[in-house]
């Protein structure tokens, strides 16, 4: 009796992973039959490694910071600058390749106009006794401005530090270099958290190509699409009104984004331009939009939408510069890195002119413009035949 | 009288790579007529009224629909064409009246007058008490109905209904071919895609059988199924070790049989001219144990099987 029961059983458990198995193997079949689905599973490991090889690849490397020096070394009649024109030449023979040191033609105010704008990375000014302070044995110090990055301003200020203390070894032994540093953020301490917040509210944005592609992918699914392909609209406002909807949803994202951050503390500067703080990341988004239509042109079920959206998200999150800033020539094709760029200097340093914006303002733009036509070319050929 | 053409298509063709989906059909469908294309699935008709709605370009051919070409008028087409398609294509998190009133102002109706119109139509379809309720919440029958009206609401002048009744229970469909018998009174001309025969018969003035993209007959239900004689249709099954074709060659011996066919794996059909009075004989001949014997009028499908030798549903 119990054999014949656990021979039942024995059967019984086949038939279950029978089923597994059959249904297991229908998952597969129908995954790898959707082309655009196989893409993105063949695709992702590889745009994962580029996009993070790209990113932590040139984080992790040496990137070339442009700081301004003030020598004020050896003014006062008493005194000379060796040590300042040591450290220079230091700087100019050994490192020129990770700090730009420009010496000469610009005012204080020249510089720290640069790096509100950040075109610059960091101010250093030599103080007129510092070879003076080194050669009689008493603490030099240098000042160092950077931009808000906290880690701009630890690189910078570290090497200096550096270079300072082994020349004092050198000479006599002395006592270390004390240098000052600060974060240019009309005089308040930022936070590493402060600096990133900005481009924060612009990754939220980027999943809105999901969303784009999402939408029309479940309209081709539906039938819905080839439905209003039967009345007089136009395929291109079916797109504008795919867009615009998008628009007001993303609008809405980015009030309650700008508002969590201010709930959870981040530095809103005082000058901060609200008009401007909610337009880059509109415009941002229409960017985004123009990615998303080139999706949905290209995908036609929601589940390939989904995931081949993160092969353009991933890079413009990794390669844009929103966790951490990079310097890397890809970036500068990628729309993030001039969103971000904007964002900063807006919400952060309070800067609100065209001289400073207007070169992320035209890219936005252009970037935008470009893809959402080249997107409506791509929809219009591609839905011809449902 | 010359009779006045709403609908043209000339040497039509469709091919998806080898398969020749609609392989040149040549249709004249009189103004104000309501005309079938009756076929199994897969005979090319939803091809044929795709490329009639502009959505799909033919391969080669062309087709004039009241005088606009497919090529180069699709969008005026799309102005006088209301399509109901196959599958129930709906907005789902819409209202069956939201739904409606979509495709109304694609056509650029004015509120005063869709409004009107969609509580009309709703209310003709027994719709208008759930009128405002998600139409996820509707049975499939319901979802038919929205589906139906959203090819009329903007009354077109030319309608094309490609399976409007499928999968609905025989209420729902005598509720949809009622709405389709009412609109045809409008002057509209109704292209209706099915492979139901029932629905063909009883809808179209006029229609044309098609298979493997090919129109294979045409002309009028009664035209038809006068092709194929005059008699009744003697349908039965025999069992399995039965030689059918012996059967067949004996009963065509008998001078009132006007043809017979071997369908399916056990039936066979034949025509014979007073059947129910001769069906002793019949017996007599077969000389077999026949099995679910049914003698009827002419339908359409017995039209199909004569032309092909398969049933519609077999297809």
């Amino acid at each position: 009796m119990n054999m014949v029961n656990r021979k039942r059983k024995t059967k019984k458990k086949k038939k279950y992973k029978g089923h597994i198995l059959s249904l297991s193997i229908k998952n597969i079949k129908t995954m790898f039959r959707d082309r655009t689905q196989m893409l993105w599973i063949i695709g992702y490991p590889f745009i994962l490694i580029v996009v993070f090889s790209l990113a932590f690849g040139f984080t992790a490397a040496r990137p070339e910071y442009d700081v301004i020096v003030f020598d004020e070394d050896g003014q006062l009649p008493e005194n000379d600058n060796e040590f300042s024109l040591l450290l220079i030449g230091i700087i100019e023979t050994y490192l020129d390749d990770f700090i730009d040191l420009n010496t000469t033609s610009y005012t204080h105010e020249e510089a720290e106009e640069e790096l509100k704008f950040e075109e610059i990375d960091g101010i250093i000014y030599i103080p007129n006794n510092f070879t003076e302070a080194i050669k009689n044995n008493y603490t030099a110090k240098i000042s160092i401005t950077t931009i808000p990055d906290p880690v701009t301003e630890g690189v910078i200020s570290s090497i200096i530090k550096q270079i300072v203390d082994n020349i004092i070894i050198i000479h006599n032994n002395g006592t270390p270099s004390e240098i000052d540093t600060n974060r240019y953020s009309n005089t308040v301490q930022l936070t590493s958290f402060d600096y990133t917040a900005p481009a924060f509210i612009i990754a939220g944005i980027t999943v809105c190509i999901s969303q784009l592609a999402l939408h029309f992918a479940e309209e081709k699914e539906t039938g819905t699409l080839k439905r209003l392909n039967t009345t007089p609209v136009a395929r291109r406002n079916i797109l504008f009104s795919g867009m615009l909807s998008q628009l007001v949803v993303i609008a809405v994202q980015i009030v309650i984004l700008i508002l969590l951050l201010f709930l959870f503390g981040a530095y809103f500067s005082p000058e901060v331009n609200i008009f401007l703080l909610v337009l880059i990341p509109m415009l941002f988004a229409f960017t985004c939009l123009g990615f998303g239509i080139l999706l949905a042109s290209l995908t036609r079920s929601q589940s390939s939408a989904g995931g081949l959206a993160w092969f353009i998200i991933l890079p413009l999150q990794f390669l844009g510069g929103v966790f951490f800033l990079i310097d890397n020539p890809v970036s500068d094709y990628i729309p993030t890195t001039y969103a971000n760029h904007a964002m900063r200097l807006i919400m952060v340093s309070g800067v609100s002119t065209w001289e400073a914006l207007g070169t992320d303002i035209l890219v936005l733009l252009g970037f935008g413009l470009v893809l959402t036509i080249l997107g409506i070319i791509l929809f219009q050929r591609r839905t011809a035949i449902l | 009288m010359i009779m006045e053409i709403a609908i043209e298509t000339i040497n039509l063709k469709k091919y998806f790579g080898d398969i020749h989906a609609v392989d040149g059909i040549d249709l004249q469908i009189p103004k104000g007529s309501l005309y079938g294309l009756l076929g199994p699935n897969g005979a090319g008709k939803t091809t044929t009224i795709s490329m009639l709605s502009t959505i799909l370009p033919p391969t080669s051919g062309t087709a004039k629909i009241l005088g606009y070409d497919i090529h180069k008028d699709a969008k005026k087409i799309r102005q006088i064409i209301g399509v109901c398609p196959q599958e129930i294509v709906l907005y789902e998190r819409l209202t069956a009246r939201e739904n409606i009133n979509l495709i109304a102002k694609m056509h650029g109706m004015n509120k005063t007058e869709y409004n009107k119109k969609t509580d009309e139509l709703l209310d003709r379809m027994g719709l208008l008490e759930r009128a405002d309720s998600l139409v996820k919440t509707y049975s499939g029958g319901m979802k038919r109905r929205v589906n139906v009206l959203m090819a009329v609401i903007h009354d077109p002048e030319i309608v094309i209904f490609d399976e409007p009744t499928a999968g609905l229970d025989p209420q729902s469909r005598r509720v949809v071919w009622d709405f389709i018998r009412d609109f045809q009174k409008r002057e509209s001309t109704i292209i209706l895609t099915t492979h139901n025969m029932e629905e063909a018969d009883d809808l179209s003035d006029e229609l044309v059988i098609i298979d493997h993209g090919k129109i294979i007959a045409q002309g009028t239900p009664k035209e038809l199924k006068g092709r194929i004689g005059k008699g009744d249709v003697i349908e039965f099954k025999v069992k399995d070790k039965v030689n059918r074709e012996e059967i067949i060659e004996r009963v065509e011996k008998l001078d009132f049989i006007k043809w017979t066919k071997a369908v399916g794996k056990h039936r066979i059909i034949l025509n014979a001219l007073d059947g129910l009075r001769r069906i002793n004989e019949i017996l007599d001949t077969v000389e077999v144990k026949m099995l679910d014997i049914s003698i009827r009028n002419n339908t359409l499908e017995d039209v199909f099987i004569d032309l092909t030798g398969r049933r519609l549903r077999d297809v």
